[in-house]
């Protein structure tokens, strides 16, 4: 079973109907997801911050704050959750305005738990490889920001591709130096190959343009 | 004494000629004016048993049919002979727009053994003209149709050859009206006397079906595709011919009309006859409109402004208003005439009365007695009858000397218990006065209702010597008012009906919670029990709340079944505030689908009422089910309806629904409460009008006002019941 893996993710139910999302919170746990409910979008909007994690299963028809508004709003603010809609019978023009608006999936009530639980499980994954790739970013960054400005100057001539002669040559200092300051940059960056380099420099977004 | 006599003659005339209108009014004479398609006689053949279905139905009234050609119609419209209107769906437009009729019912028809409210028209060739393939090709060709007025012989098939660029009064090389029956015209396609024809959607059909012609030696240009219409088709579908009512039509007459259509069954003699399928709730004809406009069918609809009309006809309204002027004048002399005559008249009838009651006191008691139209009975103090008159003997059957010596049992119905007649000796033998709606039987068996007052008259030394009851046979009114609540209990049921189906899509959406939840809890606990971890506290747990969830949906399904019930008007003391509650509950359905709150501000003791409970739900439904819409079509920002129910100063229960929407152009307030007054597309525009009518047959009061944010507040009131005394107090 796909569904029965554990994960640090929480997923967020909102529901104005109180038995709907209770029996959601029991269906979810029962394959040991943590589980977070909220009657409103307003109440989750209250609750929650830029560190959520996860995914979110949201009704989309509610009184009070609709579905889209609350997807609108937290792309406004920048917060990345993976939304799953929820919708009635008969609501499939909704539902397609809510995939337009950024959704991932839609499920429809009653729902076919096996359906539910994949579709949870392929957002989760989504979001926790999401953040993973985030993290990655973010240490990657770290290392560069260790480089000195030399060899900085060499990281960039050399991704493009460029042998230690001409590196020298553009910067004007000897090969020697040269040879020097890549293999710093080859420890300082964690790279056993200029390939690993030029991957990690990809990653952070670095660009590698041909000379 | 002279001119006395002769006002006295006058008197005599004015009370026969007005007894005479009364009883003419018993039988009201209801004119249908019918659009002659085909001539008078058969449209009067078609429609006069459909008019015998309603006198079958609606008792009190004659309907008569009249067959009258398009400009016919409109002057017996104008001059206002006409109750009701059965006419094509252009003319209808047209008469609206000039003499404000509007529809009450839609035709249904018949076609490839289907039923439709619903028609359009066919364009067609020969199959094998290979030059005509589109609308366009019919350029510089030949087409026959039934005639210009006709909107499904000419007029569908000239809008849709307009749009496709082919203006039948120009680009054709001639243009053939051939009048009826339709027939001739698909015979003279097939035999090449003209190029293309057209009919109305149905006439392929059912030529075919009788073997008249094989249709697939024709074809359908511009065939077009309708879902759930299977007949050919070259136009769009446009609403069958409506039923309307005229202005001076009375609402009672309508809905009774409407209700018996609306419950005609599809295959009932009148229908057969008339060669048509029943009748549906009324359809939107706005596309008919659009139609008119564009082949600008009606040249008047451009209608000037006052002032143009003023400006243009300045002499005529200056002679009007001295016309105007003269009269009022008249009037007020008249007036004045008037009122000295009756003064002096008055003066004469008292001196006349003084004389003769001074000669005839006697003579005229005992008469009075036997002429009166109320019964008199008067009995011994131990109960035996020794009198009873005339009117007594005329209503109940019994002659005069079959029931003295007999005691009034005999007119017992078994319909009032012992306690009722235990109350009438306990106070009689008290010397005092019993009055009471009795219900007693006839000598035939039948029933008769008598108001009656029972006096015990008293002797110098206070004992009884006789008991005199007096009483008036109010039986024909008593049923009368019987009838006209079943049937307002039958035209409930029907707007109810209508409502749910209204409903629908919010009540499937509604019975899906539980639904889901039950299914959530239970492929939960399946889950759980599979990999072990649940212990079986877990399992009462859930297995109550997946009970709990069942229940509900079981609860919504009993309101709906309840409130679908057909009952009879059953009028019973129940809690406003429960009634609010179940209504609130099943209009809950669509607020949510409508994402508007519902809020309740309930009086906090009981508001006790004498009401038939699920009338007085259907009105708060209804002004609910108005204040969701009104919110939802102005998609307003603030979306809450609140209903609060109070008690009044004057101590009658009254309950307020309030919207935040836009509110409403509340010009004409009689419009807004008449029937079949409706902003909506589909709705059948009764809900207002069947709900001020409940509301007035409880002896209550419905209202609408602006309220100072915008939105809009219907108000009801339903009067105080004696017995909620005790329950204000506890």
């Amino acid at each position: 079973m796909t569904s029965q893996t554990t994960t640090d993710e929480t997923i967020y139910v909102i529901d104005d109907d109180q038995a709907v999302r209770d029996s959601l919170r029991w269906l979810l746990e029962s394959v040991g997801h943590k589980v977070e409910t909220f009657s409103s979008a307003q109440e989750f909007l209250d609750r929650i911050d830029a560190s959520c994690s996860g995914c979110l299963l949201l009704d989309v028809r509610m009184p009070g704050m609709s579905g889209i508004e609350l997807q609108g709003i937290l792309r406004e603010r920048g917060y990345y959750v993976p939304i799953i809609i929820i919708t009635g019978h008969g609501d499939v023009p909704l539902a397609v305005r809510a995939m337009k608006a950024g959704a991932l999936e839609f499920v429809e009530k009653p729902f076919n738990d096996q359906l539910l639980l994949d579709k949870v499980q392929g957002c989760l994954t989504h979001a926790q490889s999401r953040r993973h790739d985030q993290q990655a970013k973010a240490d990657i960054i770290g290392r560069l920001e260790r480089l000195t400005r030399r060899e900085r100057e060499v990281l960039e001539a050399v991704i493009c591709g460029n042998p230690n002669k001409i590196v020298a040559d553009q910067l004007g200092i000897s090969v020697k130096t040269v040879e020097i300051h890549r293999s710093r940059v080859m420890e300082k960056m964690s790279a056993g190959s200029l390939a690993e380099l030029v991957t990690l420099c990809i990653k952070a977004g670095i660009h590698t343009g041909k000379p | 004494m002279n001119t006395a006599s002769v006002r006295r003659r006058r008197l005599v005339a004015a009370i026969t000629l007005a007894v005479l209108i009364s009883s003419a009014a018993a039988n009201t004479e209801v004119v249908i004016g019918v659009l002659a398609v085909h001539g008078s006689q058969r449209t009067l053949a078609r429609w006069q048993p459909t008019a015998d279905y309603l006198a079958q139905k609606i008792s009190g009234y004659r309907f008569v049919v009249r067959a009258l050609s398009a400009d016919g119609l409109q002057q017996a419209v104008n001059a206002g002979k006409l109750d009701f209107v059965l006419t094509d769906p252009s003319n209808y437009i047209v008469l609206r727009r000039r003499y404000g009729i509007s529809r009450i019912v839609t035709l249904r028809n018949r076609a490839g053994g289907q039923i439709y409210a619903k028609c359009g028209a066919v364009i067609f060739v020969r199959a094998d003209r290979r030059d005509i393939q589109h609308l366009r090709d019919l350029k510089g060709k030949s087409l026959m149709a039934v005639s210009g007025e006709s909107f499904g012989g000419f007029q569908l098939a000239w809008l849709t050859l307009l749009r496709h660029g082919v203006d039948p009064f120009r680009n054709l090389s001639r243009l053939m009206f051939n009048g009826y029956p339709e027939d001739d015209i698909v015979y003279a396609v097939g035999n090449g006397e003209i190029d293309a024809g057209t009919v109305p959607s149905g006439v392929l059909e059912s030529m075919a079906a009788q073997a008249k012609i094989d249709i697939t030696r024709f074809r359908v240009l511009n065939p077009r595709t309708t879902p759930g219409y299977p007949i050919r088709h070259s136009t769009p579908l446009y609403p069958d011919w409506p039923l309307s009512k005229t202005g001076n039509t009375s609402d009672e007459l309508t809905r009774k009309i409407a209700v018996a259509l609306l419950t005609m069954a599809q295959n009932d003699p009148a229908a057969q006859r008339g060669n048509y399928a029943g009748w549906a709730i009324p359809l939107d004809y706005g596309s008919v409109q659009r139609l008119v406009r564009e082949l600008r069918i009606d040249p008047t609809a451009e209608t000037p402004t006052l002032d143009q009309l003023v400006r243009a006809n300045w002499q005529w309204a200056a002679m009007a208003l001295v016309i105007v002027l003269f009269l009022l004048a008249i009037t007020v002399y008249v007036a004045r005439l008037n009122r000295r005559l009756k003064a002096s008249s008055a003066s004469l009838q008292r001196a006349l009365d003084e004389r003769r009651r001074a000669s005839a006191e006697m003579q005229k008691l005992s008469s009075a007695v036997e002429q009166t139209a109320d019964l008199v009975m008067i009995t011994s103090p131990n109960g035996v009858i020794e009198y009873v008159n005339p009117a007594f003997e005329r209503v109940t059957g019994y002659e005069r000397q079959l029931v003295v010596g007999a005691t009034p049992n005999l007119l017992k119905s078994g319909v009032h218990d012992s306690e009722f007649y235990a109350r009438l000796w306990h106070t009689l033998v008290r010397g005092e006065v019993f009055s009471a709606v009795f219900i007693n039987r006839r000598q035939d068996g039948a029933l008769y209702y008598e108001e009656k007052t029972i006096t015990p008259v008293l002797d110098s030394r206070g004992e009884v010597r006789y008991f005199v009851s007096t009483g008036k046979d109010i039986t024909d009114r008593t049923l009368a008012e019987q009838r006209a609540r079943q049937h307002e209990a039958e035209f409930a049921h029907v707007a109810r009906v209508s409502t749910m189906g209204e409903m629908a899509s919010a009540l499937a959406h509604e019975l899906n919670q539980p639904l889901a939840a039950i299914v959530n809890y239970a492929r939960g606990c399946t889950r759980r029990l599979r990999s072990g971890n649940v212990t079986p506290e877990d399992l009462m747990v859930l297995l109550t709340r997946i009970a709990e969830q069942g229940e509900r949906s079981g609860e919504i399904i009993r309101r709906l079944r309840n409130f679908m019930s057909k009952n009879e008007s059953n009028r019973t003391l129940a809690d406003l505030n429960e009634i609010v509650r179940e209504a609130a509950s099943l209009a809950n359905l669509e607020a949510r689908h409508r994402r508007v709150k519902l809020h309740l501000e309930l009086q906090p003791r009981a508001l006790m009422v004498l009401a038939d409970h699920i009338q007085i739900e259907q009105v708060v439904l209804n002004l609910v089910r108005n204040a969701i819409e009104a919110i939802h079509n102005a998609d307003s920002a603030r979306r809450q309806v609140t209903i609060r129910t109070a008690r009044t100063s004057s101590g009658a229960a009254s309950v307020c629904v309030h919207d935040t929407g836009p509110g409403l152009d509340i010009q004409d307030e009689e419009a807004l409460f008449g029937t079949f007054f409706s902003t909506k597309k589909d709705g059948m525009g009764m809900g207002l009008s069947i709900s001020r009518s409940i509301i007035e047959a409880h002896g209550g009061q419905l209202s609408v006002s602006e309220t100072s944010d915008a939105g809009t507040a219907f108000i009801f009131t339903l009067p105080r019941t004696s017995d909620d005394k005790p329950n204000d107090n506890g």
